[in-house]
């Protein structure tokens, strides 16, 4: 870059550098990301702990350090979303959580689907996928998972019941995602090996083998399971058509089916960093105020009628470099990226706030590790 | 010195298994049953495989089944950040079977060793994203107040 080329100087004169502190041009190359106009420039991170060894630097892990430097700053937080900023991580481990956010973390989804009667338009098998992306509003850590040689029990199986019906010569109806009703007994259809019951105080077998009531349960007694949203549609109904099913979720994680996932998305990303290089003044100011989409710079009167460009909201700009487009704007205006500073989103599908989300995450991790050290001793 | 045979890749668990028998079984009487699938869970069990010599613990490489760039990357971060580490990398050998090839060699001291080691930094720095974070999110609740996000207690 050539704002960046320095005089020459002879090497004997030059000051000498600070131990335990790089020089100013190698400490922007390791802590941020510069964006040129034609690509983004020193994207890697340097974390060989002897890379800076030759300029008394340590580059090595220091836990000490990362305590002083962590920081988490919270900037939205609903039931369903949440924003915040976490400053002082590395990516590698941003990227850990986002990752066992979308794939390890359970929930529960419905899996099998017992059809009886579905004479609607829509097939079985996409009915059953459909319904199988409904999120449930329940917490997955009350329930075990399920394996293949287990029977479907209190403790790993939740049971919903659909049926609904297009009465003849009415008009067609909807099926939404509030008809499914929870069975805390367990599945009412009973299995075809079954004789019809002679004594009819005993209950005949069904698809599941629930001991207790779910809702006689502590944590569901007021609490009932269901969709987290009353409003989806499963499917439509003409005149004459029903649909009569019942749905087994269990508990499973993304990896294995995106319907398990706990959250609609979780991304981040890395802090945008404006700076000017110079002082832009007059027209020029207001020229950089009009390019940029997002209006990150802002008018500044400095007295006796002069203006000057700031820069005012960093945070919105979305790197589109329209402002070091053309002529030599790329000599006023400086786009970087805060390396170890990431903006980080969380939207849940509704099972756990995303906060506990998050929590739940770093959990895995640990235990991720706490499973290569009991294995390695 | 270092020998990775090649293994029977199982493929079992990325199969949507739909058990015929049982659907045709299922259909004759009563309800259908549309699908059924291996579920997965979380590994158990012995999984981590160390391969290296006996007369030099300072290299080897050490395969993870069941795990993936998750964990294989975080530890790369904190392997290259130990000094005593003089090179680290991961590979995941082939995209369908769950298993991550980590390698380590050291200045001398055993490479498992500093491993675990590293999985050790790994979990304090969890426990210490976890600790700051809560206390960020009680922070922030307070500051607004518990109603104003309809947030349960
Ligand atoms: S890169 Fe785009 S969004 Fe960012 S300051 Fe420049 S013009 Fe605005």
């Amino acid at each position: 870059m050539e704002e960046q080329k320095t005089p020459k100087i002879p090497v004997w004169d030059l000051p000498d550098v600070p131990k335990g502190k790089l020089p100013p041009h190698l400490e922007l190359q390791r802590t941020r990301v510069l964006c040129t106009s034609d690509a983004p420039t020193h994207t890697e991170n340097i974390r060989y702990s002897g890379a800076y060894a030759s300029m008394g630097v340590d580059n090595s892990l220091r836990l000490g350090h990362f305590r002083d430097n962590f920081r988490v700053e919270v900037i939205t937080l609903t039931e369903d979303d949440m924003e915040f900023d976490m400053i002082g991580i590395d990516a590698s481990l941003a990227n850990a959580f986002r990752r066992i956010l979308i794939a390890e973390l359970p929930t529960m989804a419905i899996e099998k689907v017992l059809i009886a009667n579905n004479t609607s338009v829509i097939q079985d098998e996409v009915l059953a996928h459909r319904l199988g992306l409904v999120p449930l509003k329940v917490d997955p850590r009350l329930f075990e998972y399920m394996s293949e040689n287990d029977v479907p029990n209190e403790k790993n199986t939740i049971v919903f019941k659909l049926h609904s019906r297009c009465e003849r010569g009415s008009s067609r109806i909807k099926v939404l995602s509030n008809e499914l009703q929870w069975l805390p007994r367990g599945s009412e259809f009973t299995l075809s090996t079954e004789k019809p019951a002679v004594d009819p105080t005993s209950r005949p077998r069904t698809y599941t083998s629930f001991n207790c009531s779910q809702d006689s349960l502590p944590e569901f007694s007021n609490n009932p399971i269901g969709p987290k949203h009353d409003d989806i549609m499963i499917a439509k109904l003409g005149p004459g058509q029903e649909i009569e099913l019942e749905a087994h979720a269990v508990k499973g994680m993304g990896k294995t089916h995106a319907k398990w996932s706990p959250v609609a998305t979780a991304w981040y990303r890395m802090l945008p960093e404006v700076v000017l290089l110079q002082e832009i003044e007059g027209e020029k100011a207001e020229e950089l105020v009009k390019k940029c989409p997002v209006k990150v710079f802002d008018i500044e009167d400095i007295g006796k009628g002069r203006k000057r460009a700031t820069v005012a909201r960093p945070r919105s700009c979305t790197l589109c470099r329209e402002c070091i487009r053309g002529d030599d704007w790329d000599k006023h205006v400086a786009l970087r990226r805060v390396k170890d500073h990431f903006i980080f989103t969380i939207e849940s599908t509704g099972a756990l706030h995303p906060e506990v989300l998050f929590t739940e995450a770093v959990k895995i991790l640990e235990d991720k590790c706490e499973r290569v050290i009991t294995e390695l001793s | 010195m270092l020998s990775c045979k090649s293994r029977v890749v199982k493929l079992s668990r990325f199969v949507l298994g739909i058990d015929c028998e049982e659907v045709r079984r299922a259909q004759d009487a009563g309800p259908r049953l549309t699908r059924r699938r291996r579920h997965y869970r979380p590994a158990t069990g012995n999984s981590v495989m160390e391969l290296g010599s006996y007369q030099d613990q300072s290299q080897a490489t050490f395969s993870l089944t069941d795990e993936d760039h998750t964990l294989a990357n975080s530890l790369r971060f904190t392997l290259n950040q130990d000094p005593r580490v003089t090179f680290c990398g991961y590979s995941i050998p082939h995209p369908s079977d769950a298993r991550v090839n980590i390698r380590v060699q050291t200045t001398g001291d055993p490479a498992s060793e500093v491993l675990k080691d590293s999985c050790q930094d790994l979990m304090l720095i969890c426990q210490h994203v976890r600790s700051t974070f809560d206390q960020a999110v009680v922070e922030f609740k307070n500051k607004k107040g518990p109603d104003a996000m309809n947030i349960e207690p």
